[in-house]
């Protein structure tokens, strides 16, 4: 029942994924502008409608993007959440990495220390 | 401006980073490695890149600058990290603002807290990364586009 591996519809995998490609990042960064109809979104990527509702479909799927109906145009709108989650997480695998580093960095320099006191120790008996 | 008290832990929104970890060494030798540039060099930053030593600009003061380059190891693109400490107790609490720069631009804007708590023989240190309540600003088209800069930074440290 629980596997170390994530699932592949690991929220943050699929948010990961759907942010990888250039074309629909920004598509999001357009619709930081507002709410866009899939032509409206079609129109600057010179892309056909149907490449694009694909893109839609996979933004969707993350939670980045909810769509609506008006009339016969399907609107989609920005989630933030998802994004928010992603950054989030990115920032502490920084800090977890920098912190193995630190711990390996601290580890040395007592080790050091040690090593130093025992040979001053050494040459005080010496003498 | 610069109010010199340190603030208590806050409470951890969905828009902040928020660690807390205890390393095993004595309280001085820890501020140590975040003070001094020789320290620094050797941890700060993912286990894909280093500091360059001849970056790394400490000023340990309110209005003081918090410096250095990180390297990726494969391609050797540097990665700046440019901040400003606004709080420095020593041995207890380092708060600034700090801003990265990549090849795509400004990233990060954030305001970084570093608690540092005595225990002997052990140190443990909980920080705190991201806009406080008070700072929070909706994910503005600017916000949105800095977190697809960082994003972008760190796919193509990734594959490099």
């Amino acid at each position: 029942m629980f596997t170390r591996e994530a699932p592949a519809e690991d929220p943050l995998t699929l948010v990961f994924s759907a942010l990888a490609d250039p074309t629909r990042r920004a598509i999001l960064v357009r619709l930081t502008q507002g709410d866009a109809s899939v032509s409206e979104l079609a129109g600057p990527f010179e892309m056909s409608q149907p490449a694009v509702s694909k893109h839609l479909r996979v933004l969707e799927k993350a939670g980045l993007i909810s769509r609506s109906r008006v009339a016969t145009s399907r609107f989609s709108h920005l989630e933030p959440r998802p994004l928010k989650e992603a950054t989030r997480w990115m920032d502490k695998q920084f800090w977890n990495e920098s912190f193995d580093r630190l711990d390996a960095a601290l580890a040395g320099y007592l080790e050091n220390q040690a090593r130093n006191a025992q040979e001053e120790e050494e040459k005080e008996n010496d003498q | 401006m610069s109010d010199q008290t340190v603030p208590a832990i806050p409470e951890v929104t969905e828009s902040d980073a928020y660690i807390t970890r205890a390393f095993n060494a004595p309280i001085d030798v820890v501020w140590k490695f975040w003070t001094e540039p020789e320290g620094l060099a050797q941890w700060f930053g993912p286990s894909t890149t280093h500091v360059d030593p001849a970056t790394i600009e400490v000023e340990l003061r309110p209005g003081g600058a918090w410096n250095l380059d990180m390297v990726d190891n494969e391609t050797g693109a540097h990665y700046p990290i440019r901040s400003t400490l606004r709080v420095v107790k020593e041995r207890e609490y380092l708060e600034g603002e700090v801003y990265g720069e990549t090849e795509h631009g400004d990233v990060l804007n954030v305001v970084l807290r570093v608690w540092f708590h005595d225990h002997g023989d052990k140190t443990r240190i909980t920080l705190h990364q991201g806009p406080f309540s008070a700072e929070f600003r909706d994910m503005t088209a600017e916000g949105w586009e800095e977190s697809f800069q960082k994003i972008d930074a760190i796919v193509a440290g990734a594959a490099a």
